[in-house]
């Protein structure tokens, strides 16, 4: 066996055809074959993959299309955002060496291949990632790859190493990637649950029973709408319960108004979940309008729902208005307009009343006393037939 | 600001429990009052800046309700302090009847005299009377500060134990009414913020007569200048009956002045900028949030 080994390993190198390499050597002093040792390619020969080498002065560098002729599977990459760019000439767009590397490739499946899970977004986020080139060629979002790494989906493959957590090209694909304004791709609007249920099928299952899945994929919000596309955070994660309000608020204003004046609403504008956000009370993914009876807000179901966080809740309880305007009289109920009403009329009568008597109060106090001697305009006590003291004696008979 | 004149003659006006009092109203409504604006104006940068101030929305909620049992406190004290107050002189008759108890100059409830004080003060403002009317021991306005603070603490303190009690409340009560102790609770506490900090404080301390702040509350005692000027009817009555001396008080120690003062101050100054912070979100205005970038 040993032999048999060491045969292989003398040999291989030898079939890379060492003269040919030695002649391109020639030229090419810095070349090192090294990463070549241990790559899928290194039987090859140099003028398999670079053909035009073969005339001096070289007619061309080397072209997707060269590697097309031992992968023809790879025909997509043409299609997708990147091949158009390259044909386009555009600079900086990665051709296949860009994503699988030039003499070190290796199979797709060897975890020190750039494109193996692990490995993928920091090949991706070499451009996804970089700043001066997000700039360069208006990348959409210029940091999805930090982003990434911060979301469930990184953490979980590269802090739990686990291989099913979403990659890159699990939501874009590989070669085929495509803008997601082209319907053809797996991240246009209306293809983001089916690309999500790819693996949340139980998800998916849900959500495609719920309000929102029923809808026009087109009008309905997608997973994305919710749970941002790079950065993911997991469910559970206060920063996402938060922002999640607002992610509803996008298709629900109203609503998103009357919860800002509640309690409820108040605290986690504050920054502080522990109270309920939409989906404590209305679900999540198997969102139900109340008026169906599998709603977590149907008659049946209201009080356990609340009992979520108010133990003691009963049916007493649950006549609660989570969303009320009280302002409103066409939608609040009477007593609560009236009292709303009430309020604001108490409001406006003391402040009309008092903040006039202390403006009056701050001009005759402050500003006559200034301005009068100037124009000569003041009373001068004791001038007038009613003196003060006149005065005080009289309403001291008075009060007595 | 008054000068600790050694010479001038001082009168007590509030003795050691009704300064008591007032301290804890002045604590509990502040405590109250900042850690109830931070949920009525949630959406401005300085609530969240008062919130992690206070160690988060939760701590806050505690430091409210600690103030509410404060709250709670004085007012059953001073409940108390009004039933002994009754029981001790306690003569004949139900009290309702007893004219001079009910619509004296000590009493707190309104009488003619102070609707007649309240246009006469009106008609000082525009030039129709060279002086202003002469109180006796409360003016209309500080009996109209005392029931804003009776009122407000009914109202605002049981629909807050309704929100505090939901769970019991709920027992018996139906859940809108939990909206409607929310609406009252919200629009009082506006109410009463507002009026302390706009009308109390100036009617009190900023008016000319006692600017910047007016201690009596927290020395007890004013100078004869003082009460000739703010409490005239009183003071010539006090004297007609032979009782000003009993008034008689020494001056304030000036650590008293000094802890005075900087008590007032605190108040003063915290009230005074939760109210422009207020009038600014009212004008759409956070003033640690540039405008023009927005949210």
């Amino acid at each position: 066996m040993a032999v048999v080994g060491f045969l292989i390993a003398w040999l291989a190198p030898a079939a890379q055809n060492p003269q040919e390499a030695e002649s391109c050597r020639l030229c090419h002093r810095d070349l090192t074959l090294e990463p070549l040792q241990s790559s899928v390619h290194k039987s090859l020969s140099c003028t398999i993959c670079h053909v035009g080498a073969k005339q001096i002065p070289h007619e061309q560098p080397t072209d997707p299309q060269i590697c097309a002729t031992c992968h023809p599977k790879t025909q997509a990459y043409w299609e997708s955002v990147h091949g158009r760019g390259l044909l386009q000439g555009i600079p900086d767009v990665p051709n296949c060496a860009a994503c699988h590397g030039g003499h070190d490739i290796r199979p797709t499946s060897d975890p020190n291949s750039r494109v193996f899970p692990f490995n993928l977004p920091q090949t991706c986020g070499g451009c996804h990632g970089n700043e001066k080139l997000a700039v360069a060629h208006q990348i959409p979002v210029p940091e999805a790859y930090q982003q990434y790494l911060e979301s469930v989906h990184g953490q979980g493959l590269l802090r739990s190493g686990l291989l099913v957590a979403a990659t890159c090209a699990d939501c874009h694909g590989a070669h085929d990637t495509l803008p997601n304004s082209d319907p053809r791709s797996r991240l246009y609007p209306s293809r983001i649950p089916e690309t999500c249920g790819r693996c949340h099928l139980g998800v998916l299952n849900e959500y495609q029973a719920s309000v929102h899945g029923k809808l026009p994929l087109e009008q309905g919000p997608v997973c994305t709408n919710c749970h941002q596309t790079h950065a993911i955070q997991p469910p559970r994660e206060k920063a996402f319960q938060l922002a999640s309000v607002l992610a509803c608020a996008d298709c629900h204003p109203e609503a998103f108004d009357t919860y800002r004046e509640s309690y409820h609403g108040q605290v986690t504008t504050l920054g502080y979940a522990g109270v309920a956000t939409c989906a404590d009370c209305h679900g999540n993914h198997q969102i139900l309008p109340p008026e169906d009876p599998e709603s977590t807000l149907s008659a049946a179901n209201i009080v356990s729902t609340c009992q979520a966080c108010h133990s003691y809740a009963n049916a007493n309880f649950v006549a609660f208005l989570p969303h009320v305007r009280p302002s409103d009289s066409q939608t609040a109920p009477p007593a609560l307009y009236g009292i709303w009403l009430f309020m604001t009329a108490l409001l406006f009568g003391v402040f009309s009343v008092f903040g006039t008597h202390t403006l009056l109060w701050a001009v005759r106090g402050y500003v006559v006393p200034a301005v009068a001697p100037l124009l000569k305009l003041l009373p001068r006590r004791g001038k007038r037939k009613a003196a003060p003291k006149t005065s005080t004696e009289e309403e001291n008979h008075e009060a007595q | 600001m008054k000068p600790n004149n050694e010479q001038e003659i001082y009168y007590r006006r509030f003795g050691p429990f009704e300064i008591g009092l007032h301290v804890s109203v002045v604590i509990s409504f502040l405590g109250l009052a900042l850690t109830g604006l931070i949920l009525k104006y949630a959406e401005t940068s300085w609530a969240k800046v008062l919130a992690g101030f206070l160690g988060g929305v939760p701590a806050a909620g505690g430091f409210h309700r600690f103030f509410a049992l404060v709250t709670f406190g004085y007012f059953f004290v001073h409940l108390i302090s009004l039933w002994r107050r009754y029981r001790e002189k306690r003569v004949q008759g139900w009290w309702l009847f007893q004219r001079e108890r009910v619509f004296g100059p000590n009493s707190m409830i309104p009488r003619g005299l102070d609707f007649k004080h309240f246009f006469q003060q009106l008609g000082w403002y525009v030039g129709l009377r060279p002086t202003p009317p002469t109180f006796d021991r409360w003016s209309y306005f500080e009996k109209f500060d005392y029931w804003a603070v009776f009122w407000g603490v009914a109202i605002i303190g049981s629909s807050g134990l309704l929100l505090w009690f939901k769970d019991y409340a709920t027992l018996i009560l139906p859940g809108w009414l939990l909206n409607a102790a929310f609406i009252v609770h919200s629009e009082e506490a506006l109410l009463a913020v507002g009026f302390i900090f706009a009308i109390h404080f100036f009617n009190t301390h900023l008016r000319p007569e006692s600017f910047p702040i007016d201690i009596v509350i927290f020395t007890g005692v004013l100078s004869e200048r003082e009460f000739r000027s703010k409490h005239p009817a009183e003071f010539e009555r006090l004297q007609r009956e032979g009782r000003l001396e009993e008034r008689r008080a020494s001056p304030p120690p000036a650590w008293a002045i000094q802890l005075a003062r900087t008590f007032g101050f605190t108040a003063l100054g915290t009230g005074t900028l939760l109210l422009v912070l207020i009038f600014l979100k009212a004008l759409g205005v956070d003033p640690f949030v540039a405008p023009w970038l927005g949210k």
